[in-house]
């Protein structure tokens, strides 16, 4: 039926931490993060990009759609999930304490980067998930050379505007 | 000159080539322009770095993930993935529920414990929980004004064992039956082969329950079965094992044309295993879990109805599920079909202490004579091929 290629686990290893990542600033549920990850990684599986594009930009294109779209039906419907069990399920595994401040810290910082322009929010959870520049540059189709003075801005932007949300 | 932000952010980053990164570097030790301009933007850094900080991830977990996703069409079947998906996603209660029932251990670093029983869940039982249940549950909270819930004050779950897995060629079967801890049976029908095996090493969970919290919860509700004191915060320990997880291939036969495709998807577990220390009274635990005042009475009389809690694996299930019992070599395995997806089907059975799950998916829906096959047919032939498979297993 089908074989898993050792290039794909390589591609897999490399890029999954970043598209997680990415995907896991993008939308709220961190736990709904891992499932829309797995789902980039299976369109890639099925349907790769030509040979000549460049993976990271493609995957992080990918996750960019998928994350919005699912956020686009998070907000079409209702969910059943239980309210109760919500805060303390995704992360279930880890010490309780840790948990809460992380959680605590990552909804400030989500918070501040819903502030800020699409594309600079953007810049900013590609860069620190890990893509280079030139994926940076094809996933949100914008000069290479011109990146690094985004970035620059962004996290400027993103400190101002941290400090004051204390 | 002197270089913009975006030009000593990029050398910052590592993102310039050679030639220029040599250039602003041999700049910077004159310019003292530039050099503060980098100073602030390296703080600025460091500053988002943090903040952005990356979360642990465990990529072995997510590799294994996505193959039984992409062997299984990405579809949601077969019982471990409905079980992977209300462990996750609803009754965390369940979770602390199963565990209660299910697993007393000594401190996983204190082994030399002294161990009264041990034992082997090798029975299965299906729970179905409904979306009403849920609700219900959640109402029965509201109710009491109780708007949310810290399930680290009722307990904790740690993982215990390493979740490495690695890959197993074809050729290797027999270095992994000599390298798993146990005896597993293979197909051995020639109209099957075996494409592709995934083996995840022994995994694990560690419990800690707050049992005076539990109690003080289950008299809010103004019950008054409670769970045995001897229970508190007592590390329990419950053993997966190792996972082997198997792609099978249905070998194309000449005669057939058309390309009827399916995934047929094999997962092996030894049977989890539970001991029991000194001073915890099972039934007593039982029996307070049947009577959580919370529980609809539909999940009580399930819970209730199962005859011997200290062999059993409880299974959750939802209301789309049909369950149907057979017989594989004199092992009860149960038949779980889906209501809304009838191209797939699963055989769960247990068999000289070692799980077995085989799932089937497909044929994936192709343009062409869609319309000819109608469902249950289709749901009648994949169970045919799951128990032909099943039977073949040697």
């Amino acid at each position: 039926m089908f074989k898993i290629e050792e290039s794909f686990k390589d591609i897999f290893e490399k890029y999954y931490p970043k598209v997680l990542n990415q995907i896991s600033w993008m939308i709220k549920d961190e736990f709904k993060a891992e499932d829309i990850t797995q789902e980039v990684f299976i369109k890639y599986f099925k349907n790769p990009p030509p040979h000549n594009e460049n993976i990271g930009g493609w995957l992080s294109k990918v996750a960019i759609n998928h994350a919005l779209n699912y956020i686009r039906s998070e907000k079409n419907t209702k969910t059943r999930e239980l309210e109760v069990f919500k805060n303390t399920q995704e992360k279930f595994f880890e010490d309780p304490e840790e948990i809460a401040i992380k959680r605590f810290e990552r909804a400030k910082v989500k918070e501040v980067l819903l502030k800020m322009s699409k594309r600079d929010m953007m810049c900013l959870i590609l860069k620190h998930s890990g893509y280079s520049y030139e994926e940076i540059a094809i996933s949100l189709g914008i000069k290479k050379t011109s990146v690094g003075t985004t970035i620059a801005r962004a996290q400027k932007k993103f400190k101002e505007l941290y400090e004051k949300e204390v | 000159m002197c270089y913009d932000e975006g030009t000593l952010q990029a050398y910052l980053d590592n993102e310039l080539d050679e030639i220029t990164a040599k250039n602003v570097e041999e700049h910077l030790k004159t310019c003292d322009v530039c050099r503060e301009k980098l100073e602030q933007l390296k703080s600025i850094n460091e500053f988002t770095l943090k903040a952005l900080k990356a979360s642990n991830i465990n990529l072995n977990e997510a590799w294994a993930t996505l193959n039984e996703k992409l062997s299984k069409n990405n579809n949601k079947g077969g019982m471990f993935a409905m079980f992977i998906k209300y462990k996750k996603s609803i009754a965390a209660l369940v979770v602390v529920a199963f565990v209660v029932s299910s697993m007393l251990f000594p401190p996983l670093k204190n082994t030399e414990a002294k161990i009264l029983n041990l034992l082997r869940l090798n029975k299965m039982q299906i729970i179905t929980i409904t979306p009403d249940d849920i609700t219900q549950i959640q109402n029965e909270f509201y109710d009491r004004n109780i708007k949310s819930i810290d399930l680290k004050e009722y307990g904790e779950i740690l993982r215990s064992g390493n979740y490495e897995g690695y890959e197993v060629s074809i050729n290797e079967i027999d270095k992994l039956k000599s390298d798993v801890d146990y005896k597993f049976k293979l197909p051995t029908d020639e109209n099957f082969e075996i494409n592709h095996i995934y083996v995840s090493k022994g995994e694990g969970f560690e419990f800690k329950l707050n049992v005076d919290k539990i109690n003080e919860l289950i008299k809010t509700f103004g019950g008054t079965h409670l769970f045995p004191k001897e229970l508190n915060n007592k590390p329990i320990i419950m053993n997966v094992g190792t996972s082997i997880y198997i792609d099978i291939k249905e070998k194309k036969n000449d005669n057939d044309t058309e390309n009827i495709k399916k995934s047929i998807y094999l997962n092996i577990n030894k049977t989890p295993e539970i001991v029991v220390p000194e001073g915890a009274n099972i039934d007593k635990v039982i029996d307070a879990l049947a009577n959580l005042p919370f529980l609809p009475d539909n999940l009580k009389k399930q819970i209730a109805s199962v005859t011997d809690w200290k062999e059993t694996l409880p299974i959750p299930s939802d209301e789309s599920t049909n369950v149907k019992e057979i017989n594989i070599r004199g092992n009860t395995a149960i038949i779980l079909t889906n209501k809304y997806s009838p191209n797939m089907a699963s055989i769960v059975w247990n068999e000289n202490g070692v799980m077995y799950s085989l799932s089937i998916n497909g044929p994936y829906e192709t343009s062409t004579d869609k319309q000819t096959i109608n469902d249950e047919l289709i749901t009648q032939q994949n169970i045919n091929t799951l128990i032909q498979i099943a039977n073949s297993m040697r």
